[in-house]
């Protein structure tokens, strides 16, 4: 048992350090437009490791060979990963721009609208990073205090403002834990879907459809199948292998 | 209830028939004899109907050009208590070709039921298509019907009548091949009297056009269509009526339709290979340039003119690249064009200017310019070519001022694509993003600032009592070594010896020690005995500080505290 785990462990190890290697070779072959082989060498990378560059390397390759979905997959989850990286955001633009479906969220009031736009430019790591320099400053208040006087007069406003500052950011990072652990969001990539009233395969019940590259939020999963809703609450099943989570 | 409904409906069917009478649709002409350059009225009528009939008459337009239509009317007539309702929808029509051509029967929906009109035959007499010619045609006149790629062709439309009329609508020549310029535009028809084999005929030119072929081969010129209300008498009149004078009163107005025949021109391609430097311009031009200066300053602007004028296709055809000076900045030319309307060729001036630049100092010569053109009455290529142009650049000492004056665009986008890969090395794979040492860094940091001024007092706190302990501890040495050292004879010093020794022994905090603060802080801590000897031997100190004593006093006082500090020391 002990050499079969010591096996595996020096198997994951070459592996892992074969990596630059393959992402090399994988640059090599969508410089030569052979984006097919490409998108093999990204996909078995990404199984033993993860990168915003491969994710985004990959969704480049979808692209070029017309697989929108499994493009605009790539490049979310290369967002989550950078989510302020302007390469990503920008093809990922242009590729949403090919989708068929134009899904309107509901209308918003401004200051939900503008939070949500804040959250989505941070990821976890920097929401924490973020307190974590609260905290430093706090800390360096702290000893400035015990020595001088230098923020006697200032003491009060710092400690109301970063208070606020760091409940604010809590929240985000609570918010945005929450939105990773419980929310499982997915991209049709199928051509077309038929988004049905219940996971049942009939033709009576199909509810609309979705095309290729549409972004659903999964809600539920169930013997092949997948619940899931639009960002404008229409909501129904299709067949869960029309869907990639991300 | 089904059976009742539809009873209902049949009672109130049969009612509606008894009412209003048979529902039928029909076509008719209002006439069905005439020549080819007349229009005629066609019709098609639904009797007895609630809704406008619909009809597609495409398959009239084979034979017929439809001239306008289709209007629409409605009427309702009582009659014997009988209501009759008609809804008619006409169109005026114009014979495409001659002979008898059948209307065929048309299908008109009206509703949700489908008619079929009755076939209607027409006549169209042929000859007096053209033979009306005599009193009524457009010609369609070029000046050449065999020309050179590029050559002009002009082409005139004259109108002859022998009545009085108006033009009511022109549909002007279309072709293709030709890249073609109106000389004479449309305006309303002016008259003048002419003779054509004798007959007096009004004629008006109504379209002249200038035009320039872009390939070779037999191109076809489509014709021109026009559309008159012509003057004629009255022909149904007679009797005493039947008179000249009477008749001029009595005109009516004929709305006949004309056309010119169509034009085949053969364009031949040209004689010999074109020059290397040919650009497409066909007919007879000059080139000349000038500049508005011969004397410049370095950085200063100097205009550069460039003139072709002739005859022929200008304004069709581009220059070749001019060759300036590498040290002269040039920006794009403006260009005009002037063109003599008065003439049927095209004549004219295109004119360049071209702003300079000199950002050297030095003599320059600009090279002439040239022009290749085919001349079609020679029958050959020509060149024209321009003067070379001298031009002194000074040197005013602006040589340093940078290049300036490049209008800026907006940039063109031409296509949008993805962004490249990213090719740049990866650090570290890892299969899921934990968090690095960096990010919890300012964790680490925090926590240990807001120990540090804690810590700090503790360590201090330690640091100090250590070194009470550490003097403690070293009284008896240090009392014993400042006891043997050679000024130690006076009493006020032995007494500072022990003292300091009490002091740090006991960590005494009052300076100012004496015999009684001595004896309190003792007694306890050492026998009586021997609090007693400390006591006297501090008495003795002080007692005698300012007294001088022998040196044997002052040995054995010295002696004696030793000893008790060596007694006492035990004790602690």
């Amino acid at each position: 048992m002990k050499n079969i785990l010591l096996l595996l462990l020096t198997c994951s190890l070459v592996a892992s350090q074969g990596n630059p290697e393959k992402l090399r070779k994988a640059n090599d072959y969508y410089s030569v437009e052979d984006y097919s082989v490409a998108i093999e060498i990204y996909e078995d990378i990404l199984k033993s490791a993860e990168h915003e560059n491969i994710y985004y390397n990959l969704g480049n390759s979808y692209f070029r060979i017309g697989e929108i979905g499994n493009s605009i997959w790539a490049y979310e989850k290369a967002l989550k990963l950078s989510p302020r990286d302007s390469d990503i955001n920008f093809n990922l633009k242009y590729v949403r721009s090919m989708v068929r479906d134009r899904i309107l969220p509901p209308d918003e009031i401004y200051l939900i609208a503008l939070y949500n736009s804040l959250i989505l430019k941070f990821n976890f790591s920097d929401l924490f990073l973020l307190i974590g320099f609260i905290i430093l400053f706090l800390s360096i208040k702290h000893v400035i205090n015990n020595f001088s006087l230098l923020l006697k007069h200032l003491n009060g406003f710092i400690n109301y403002l970063t208070a606020a500052l760091l409940l604010s950011f809590c929240w985000m990072a609570l918010d945005k834990y929450w939105d990773i652990s419980d929310k499982s969001h997915g991209v049709v990539t199928e051509s077309a879907v038929d988004v049905r009233s219940s996971p049942l395969d009939r033709g009576e019940n199909v509810l609309f459809r979705i095309h290729e590259g549409a972004k659903v939020e999964i809600y539920n999963t169930q013997s092949g199948w997948s619940e899931i809703m639009l960002v404008d609450g229409k909501k129904g099943w299709i067949f869960s292998k029309d869907v990639r989570v991300i | 209830m089904l059976n009742r409904f539809k009873t209902s409906m049949l009672i109130i069917h049969i009612f509606s028939s008894l009412l209003f009478g048979q529902i039928s649709v029909s076509a008719s002409v209002d006439a069905n004899k005439l020549s080819k350059s007349e229009t005629f009225g066609f019709k098609i009528t639904a009797l007895n109907v609630d809704e406008s009939p619909s009809v597609d008459i495409g398959p009239l337009s084979t034979a017929f050009k439809v001239i306008s239509g289709p209007t629409q009317q409605t009427s309702i007539q009582w009659i014997n208590g009988s209501m009759t309702s008609s809804r008619t929808l006409a169109w005026t029509l114009l014979p495409r070709k001659s002979g008898k051509i059948n209307i065929p029967s048309l299908k008109v929906r009206v509703g949700a039921n489908l008619f079929s009109t009755n076939p209607i035959g027409v006549f169209i007499d042929k000859d007096l298509g053209r033979a009306q010619v005599s009193n009524l045609f457009i010609e369609a006149k070029p000046n050449k019907e065999t020309i050179y790629l590029g050559e002009q062709v002009t082409i005139s439309y004259r109108l002859y009548t022998r009545n009085n009329l108006s033009v009511e609508s022109i549909e002007y020549p279309k072709s293709v091949g030709f890249w073609s310029e109106d000389l004479l535009p449309a305006r309303a028809a002016r008259f003048n009297n002419t003779q054509i084999n004798g007959i007096n005929y009004k004629v008006a030119t109504l379209f002249k056009s200038a035009m320039f072929p872009t390939q070779t081969g037999t191109l076809d010129i489509s014709p021109m269509t026009a559309i008159c209300n012509v003057e004629t008498s009255s022909r149904k009149r007679g009797g005493v009526f039947n008179d000249p004078f009477f008749n001029s009163m009595f005109k009516e107005t004929q709305r006949k339709f004309i056309e010119s025949d169509t034009l085949s021109i053969t364009v031949i391609p040209y004689p010999e290979t074109p020059p290397a430097d040919f650009t497409g311009a066909v007919g007879d031009f000059s080139i000349n340039s000038r500049l508005d200066t011969s004397n410049a300053n370095v950085n200063e602007a100097v205009t550069f003119y460039l003139t072709i004028k002739g005859t022929g296709n200008l304004n069709q055809f581009k220059i070749n690249q001019l060759n300036f000076p590498q040290s002269m900045e040039v920006f794009p030319p403006k260009s005009s064009f002037s063109r003599d309307e008065f003439r049927d060729q095209i004549t004219g001036e295109q004119k360049f200017e071209y702003i300079l630049i000199p950002r050297q100092p030095g003599s320059f010569q600009l090279s002439p310019v040239s022009i290749t053109f085919f001349n079609p009455i020679k029958k050959q290529f020509m060149t024209s070519k321009s003067k070379p142009l001298n031009l002194l650049v000074n040197d005013n000492g602006n040589r340093d001022i940078a290049y300036s004056g490049n209008r800026k665009e907006d940039i063109n986008i031409i296509a949008e694509d993805i962004r490249f890969i990213k090719t740049n090395k990866i650090k570290t794979f890892s299969k899921s993003s934990p968090l690095s040492l960096w990010i919890l860094s300012p964790y680490f940091i925090s926590v240990a600032l807001f120990l540090f001024p804690a810590t700090l007092g503790r360590f201090t706190q330690i640091r100090s009592s250590n070194s009470e302990e550490r003097i403690s501890k070293n009284a008896l040495r240090v009392a014993l070594k400042d006891l043997n050292k050679k000024d130690s004879e006076n009493l006020s010093h032995l007494s500072i010896i022990m003292y300091k020794y009490f002091k740090s022994k006991l960590f005494l905090s009052s300076e100012n020690l004496d015999p009684r603060i001595l004896e309190n802080n003792l007694k306890g801590r050492i026998s009586s005995d021997q609090l007693n000897r400390v006591i006297s031997i501090a008495n003795e100190c002080d007692a005698n500080r300012f007294s001088p004593l022998s040196s044997t006093s002052a040995l054995k006082t010295r002696n004696d505290i030793s000893a008790i500090l060596i007694e006492i020391d035990k004790l602690f």
